[in-house]
This record gives structure tokens, C-alpha cells and sequence, in this order.
């Protein structure tokens, strides 16, 4: 039983009936199925005066249901009605899998609390495409007085969904014969277009020019001396994403060393090479086992 | 409450179906309309709303206030599409 007096979301209340009217419906119609009934029952729709308590927390309606002997309950009347399922899609929020190009305003992450999400939701605003749709059609005063958010916060909770975001950065190993001096760094991640210009990058604070742009990729160009260090990448200054890293190639081995190296002897398998160190001093063979 | 529909819908079916059939008369719908006690059992998901009828006709305080639950029901041919 629910435990007494707690109140459960009205939300959870009509999934819990939708669910049971289905199964009820699913009764009716096997039971016509097995009893080779040429016509059976359909719910078309019903009608539930449950006698409550009607509570908000936090922005969520829940619903109590009265016990024993309390007359200060509510009526709280709730009608069900069986819909098409062109009436579901015309009706039902889209829902959409969670898509990297499209993300939620979750993804705000700490720009904005849940409460304030949960007031951009209640008009709709479910996604960060959404909002920034919304801010540029001019609507953000329209949208910050209906949920009490201010231009500047939503401007803020933008700034942050749009900065860029680095998962890797890596030289590139395709240049191009013209390019293929000049070294080339590849920085992979999302954001790094904004209104189709590629966000401002610097190494060690100094600028690194961009030779190819995606939202997803950037193709830098940097000096000789900017191939490790700090990488900041930003389209707005209070937004950047730092990144460190090291795409130095690694210290080569002196040529003869190289050459040896790369033409091993062709009387060795691999399983007969073997690694010693050279501090090492095998014992003589003749010196017998141990004491 | 879908168990109380379901055995509702069943007895519309049962004798009382059987004795108009057996008149030539077809049954379109159903409408019901009767008192219910309600109470939740279970959280989140496994939220499960239990309705039944009252037990007594005589009210109690210990029982609980009696809700109403009005079900309408529309005949359709078994295995079609719900109308």
C-alpha cells in the first residue's frame, strides 16, 4: 500500500490508469477472442471523481488520496477518453532521441537550476536549438517575462550551450603536398562554428590560424614553437574551452640506429628475440648451481 | 480499476448478454456509473490505483469517502480496429 499520506505526482497517477485501461482492454478483447464472440467491448472513454488532496511541490501537481473519516477532501474529477493514434501524433510532445546536434537544455548543465528548466519547459522550450531559435526571433524579453527568467541569464545559459568543446587534438597526418613542411593539428569536438565562422583558437596565447572549419573539426596551422602547450578555443571571451596537449613528434633515433633497427636479421623469428638489460652480467656456465 | 472494468465489460457479455442475444437484441454500449473507494498502491512506475465498489451499503468512518467511476464501454467487432 502507499505508504499513509504520501502523495504520489499526477503525472504517475494517469500513466498508472492509462495502463490499467489498457490491460482491462486487452482482457475484454482476449476474452471475446476466446470465447469466439463475434462482437466485443471497447472503452470509449471514463470518468473518475476521486475524492483528494491536491498538493504542489516544487512546480509538480501530486495528488493524496483521502482516508478514513476525512470529509475536507477534494473532488478532484479526471476524464479518459480513447484517442486515435493521429490524435497521439498531432498531440504528443515530439519525442526525439537524445541527439548530439540537438541537445537538451540538461546539457545547460549549472547555467540554469532545475527549476528554471522546468519553467522553459512548460513553454515548450525543451531543447538548446529551441531557445536560441527563440532568442533570435527576438522573443527573449517575451520568454524571460513569462518565466521570470532575465535576458541576461538566458543569454548566459546560450553562451555556455554554445562554447565549444574539444575531445581531441591530434597532427594531422593528410596534408597536402604544398602543406606537407608545414605541420597541421586536427582538433576534433562539437560547437566550433558559430553563425558559420570558426571560433578563435590560440596557443599560449598566441593566435593559430584555422585552414579548414566544420562545427565538428578545425585544421589549424600553427608555428613551429605551437605544437604543445595550452590550446584555447572560443567564440565568446567568457566562454572558452582550454585544452592542453603535446603533438611534438617523438625524438628520433639517430639514422644508422634507424636503418638497423628497420631490417631485423632474417635468422630471428620473433620468438627468439629477447630483450636484456645491459647492467645485467649473466653468470659464467661453468660456474655450477649456486650455493 | 482495470480488473473492475474488465469484469464489468465480462458480465455485460455473460447472462445478461446470452438473454438478449437469445431476443434478437444487441448490446451497443454499456454505461456505468457506480461508487468507488480508491486507494494507490505502490510509487513511481509501479503505481497501481485500486478502485472497488464499497463493501457496505451502510457508511462507516472507518471507510473510505466513495469516489465515482463512470465507464463508458462501446460494442465493436472482435478482432477489428477499435472504433
Amino acid at each position: 500500500m502507499n505508504p499513509a499520506g504520501s502523495s504520489v505526482p499526477l503525472e504517475d497517477f494517469i500513466q498508472a490508469v492509462q495502463s490499467q485501461l489498457d490491460n482491462a482492454q486487452a482482457r475484454m478483447t482476449l476474452k471475446a477472442q476466446n470465447d469466439r464472440l463475434a462482437l466485443t467491448f471497447a472503452i470509449k472513454d471514463i470518468s473518475l471523481d476521486l475524492r483528494a488532496h491536491v498538493e504542489m511541490q516544487q512546480g509538480d501537481i501530486r495528488i493524496r488520496p483521502a482516508g478514513a473519516n476525512d470529509g475536507d477532501a477534494s473532488v478532484f474529477h479526471l476524464v479518459f477518453t480513447a484517442i486515435t493514434k493521429p490524435m497521439i501524433d498531432e498531440n504528443a510532445v515530439q519525442l526525439s532521441v537524445e541527439d548530439d546536434e540537438d541537445p537538451s537544455i540538461d546539457s545547460l548543465g549549472d547555467a540554469l537550476d532545475d527549476d528554471e528548466k522546468q519553467r522553459l519547459e512548460r513553454i515548450g522550450v525543451r531543447t538548446v536549438s529551441k531557445l536560441r531559435d527563440m532568442q533570435r526571433q527576438g522573443l527573449e524579453r517575451s520568454v524571460g517575462r513569462i518565466t521570470s527568467l532575465s535576458p541576461e541569464k538566458l543569454r548566459g545559459a546560450l553562451a555556455r550551450a554554445s562554447r565549444p568543446m574539444v575531445d581531441d587534438v591530434s597532427s594531422d597526418p593528410d596534408g597536402d603536398g604544398a602543406d606537407a613542411l608545414r605541420s597541421r593539428l586536427r582538433v576534433r569536438g562539437r560547437n566550433l562554428l558559430k553563425d558559420g565562422l570558426p571560433a578563435r583558437v590560440t596557443i599560449a596565447g598566441q593566435p593559430v590560424s584555422v585552414v579548414r572549419a566544420t562545427d565538428s573539426e578545425l585544421v589549424l596551422a600553427p608555428a613551429p614553437h605551437q605544437l604543445a602547450g595550452q590550446m584555447s578555443i572560443e567564440h565568446d571571451p567568457r566562454e572558452s574551452a582550454q585544452v592542453y596537449f603535446d603533438a611534438q613528434p617523438a625524438v628520433r633515433p639517430a639514422p644508422a640506429a634507424e636503418a638497423a633497427a628497420a631490417a631485423p636479421s632474417p635468422e630471428w623469428t620473433p620468438s627468439e628475440v629477447e630483450w636484456r638489460d645491459p647492467a645485467f652480467t649473466e653468470a659464467p656456465a661453468d660456474q655450477g648451481p649456486l650455493q | 480499476m482495470g480488473e473492475t472494468i474488465a469484469e464489468l465489460s465480462a458480465g455485460a457479455h455473460g447472462a445478461s448478454g446470452d438473454r438478449l442475444r437469445a431476443v434478437g437484441i444487441r448490446a451497443t454500449g454499456i454505461e456505468l456509473s457506480l461508487p468507488v473507494e480508491t486507494m494507490f498502491e505502490g510509487e513511481g512506475e509501479g503505481l497501481v490505483v485500486l478502485t472497488d465498489v464499497p463493501r457496505f451499503r451502510r457508511r462507516t468512518d472507518f471507510d473510505l469517502p466513495a469516489g465515482r467511476l463512470e465507464v463508458r464501454l462501446v460494442a465493436h467487432e472482435t478482432g477489428e480496429a477499435l472504433p
